[in-house]
């Protein structure tokens, strides 16, 4: 196998196994993952329970199973958001320049003057908890990177001669800026992507644990582990088993995201 | 002269954004600060004399420059839980947190630039990837949970320290420093990863240059090129890394304080939130954020007097 490739590799190896699971769990889960059970109460692992169960006797894999999915989905629809808006706002800052780019640079590296967490905590004090705000506080926090990828990508390619000659044609600026340009910068947009994907399953992580993100009893396995701290002494593996899989899935797109700017540097 | 001048104003600029930023957030919030803070049966004189007393009432360009001329001179407002100026509630809990930013910083630097150095040297041979691949992993793990695995392992398995918990400096030195190192190892293992990786690629690519060729086939060994000739150089774009590492050292303490229920700036902002104080909010937002606008604006500084050939390019 060629040596390049292999961070990209373990990246599809990692989300595809974790994304097998997620579908499994819309159809199947092992468990109830609400239904409680008060004989069975932190059980250690076992061929009945593989990760255990947790202080209502629930199955933990089941409930990590279905964490999957806010995982997944809470990445995904933050990325499409910070990803889409980012890209417009670099798109229209690098392509036209002159004083739009000096305003729209300049509140983007204030933003950027937030530490991440602290934006997305500000947002969500201000319109309030729940897994759709917590979605966009992280779409926005998402914004600031996105934004300047696609700015230093446009600034290079607006003086090459494919873009000018586009423009003595009388193409338009539209259709230069998103039909003939973007395609050629969209690879380290696509890695930007991936990392993205992987700050949000962070972040979505870290908000619900502070209880401040998804609420139950929509699973989540950064609530999860809020809970299972209470319980560290009585059931450890409570504790370890969401840490794992948070760990799993960000792994997976950061090898990705290496994955993609190691083939692209090949080139 | 003329560069720092223009950085002074950028940051200035920067600050001005931030402020405003965070001043139009907190317009958006529905309901009204008056309102929440008597109940919802509060009579109709009542809730007007506070709003009046609030200046709620007035136009929004009168509560903005109200509150700029409030923070110039350093009011950031006051808490409605605790009824105390909000900059009197930064400052109380601001040890803890600088202890923890500080050790975490300490700890960043002391064990990630050298096991970066390490991972340079070996390149592509097994130690170098092993590094690599570690240092991946510590990117990937979140700061709480690693937190609270050290609280398990140290805490509750070995009882070497007890979790939780903060004892003042002035106190009891080695307690507060028992209480702080387990948090700073959590915030600091992320930043130590990615130093570890900055590091390792900014020595590669020193190594590239044929001075490092010159001096090797000139028959000096590896160890000293790279610590004499390569690190100098290589640890310049370090510096810049810095400024993210502070803003994740602060971000990471507003998380871990809570993991480990330390009194600290962190703490408060969540305490915050979850009881919607939001004056008290708004004004730790600020307060952060100002703080890394001008570490960013020292360490721009820095990099400018070390690294001569920045200067030039910009002036030209």
């Amino acid at each position: 196998m060629n040596k390049s490739r292999i961070n990209l590799w373990i990246g599809i190896v990692l989300i595809s196994v974790l994304m097998l699971m997620m579908v499994v769990s819309l159809f199947y889960t092992p468990f109830s993952v609400t239904e409680i059970n008060r004989l069975e109460r932190f059980e250690p692992p076992s061929a009945r329970h593989l990760l255990g169960t947790d202080n209502f006797g629930r199955d933990v894999l089941s409930r990590i199973m279905k964490g999957s999915q806010t995982a997944f989905f809470v990445g995904l629809v933050a990325v499409s958001i910070g990803s889409i808006l980012g890209v417009l706002i670099g798109a229209i800052s690098g392509y036209f320049g002159g004083i739009v780019d000096e305003i729209i640079m300049r509140i983007v590296d204030s933003m950027m003057a937030f530490p991440s967490i602290l934006l997305a905590l500000m947002f969500v004090s201000v319109f309030g908890v729940g897994l759709r705000n917590t979605i966009i506080a992280i779409g926005i926090m998402s914004i600031p990177s996105f934004a300047r990828i696609t700015r230093s990508g446009f600034v290079q390619h607006k003086e090459l001669d494919y873009v000018k000659n586009a423009k003595i044609k009388g193409v338009s600026n539209l259709r230069i800026m998103f039909r003939h340009i973007l395609p050629n910068v969209l690879s380290p947009i696509v890695v930007a992507a991936s990392m993205g994907f992987a700050n949000a399953v962070l972040a979505e992580a870290a908000l619900s644990y502070l209880g401040l993100g998804i609420q139950p009893p929509n699973p989540s396995w950064g609530k999860m582990l809020s809970e299972s701290q209470v319980f560290i002494t009585v059931g450890p593996w409570y504790a370890i088993a969401p840490g794992v899989f948070i760990t799993l899935l960000v792994l997976g797109f950061n090898f990705l995201g290496d994955g993609i700017r190691d083939i692209r540097e090949k080139r | 002269m003329f560069v720092y001048l223009k950085k002074l104003f950028a940051m200035f600029l920067t600050v001005l954004l931030v402020l405003l930023i965070t001043f139009v957030t907190f317009e958006i919030i529905p309901g009204n600060p008056a309102l929440s803070r008597l109940g919802v049966d509060a009579q109709e004189s009542q809730y007007e004399a506070l709003a009046a007393e609030l200046g709620l009432n007035d136009p929004l360009e009168i509560r903005l420059s109200r509150w700029l001329k409030g923070l110039f001179t350093g009011d950031l407002g006051i808490s409605m839980r605790y009824s105390v100026p909000v900059s009197e509630l930064i400052l109380d809990r601001l040890p803890v947190t600088i202890s923890l930013a500080v050790m975490a910083l300490v700890l960043i630097v002391l064990i990630g630039i050298p096991l970066g150095i390490v991972s340079a040297k070996y390149g592509e041979r097994l130690p170098g990837i092993l590094i690599t691949l570690i240092s991946q992993i510590g990117m990937a793990i979140p700061s709480f949970w690693s937190g609270i695995i050290l609280i398990y392992i140290f805490g509750i398995v070995l009882r070497w320290v007890s979790p939780g918990g903060f004892v003042p400096w002035s106190q009891d030195a080695y307690g507060a420093f028992k209480s702080l190192i387990l948090p700073a190892v959590a915030i600091a293992l992320p930043s130590i990863a990615s130093i570890i990786r900055y590091t390792r690629n900014s020595i590669m690519d020193q190594m590239k240059n044929d001075y490092v060729q010159l001096a090797l086939s000139k028959g000096l060994n590896l160890n000293s090129v790279l610590l004499r000739h390569v690190l100098k150089n290589a640890l310049i774009p370090i510096i810049t890394v810095l400024g993210m590492i502070a803003a994740n050292i602060l971000g990471g303490s507003i998380v871990i304080e809570q993991v480990f229920t330390l009194p600290g700036v962190g703490r408060l902002l969540i305490n915050a939130i979850t009881t919607r104080d939001l004056p008290l909010v708004q004004g730790m937002v600020l307060y952060i954020a100002f703080i890394i606008v001008v570490i960013n604006f020292f360490i721009d500084i820095i990099y400018t007097v070390i690294d001569p050939r920045i200067r030039l390019v910009q002036r030209g």
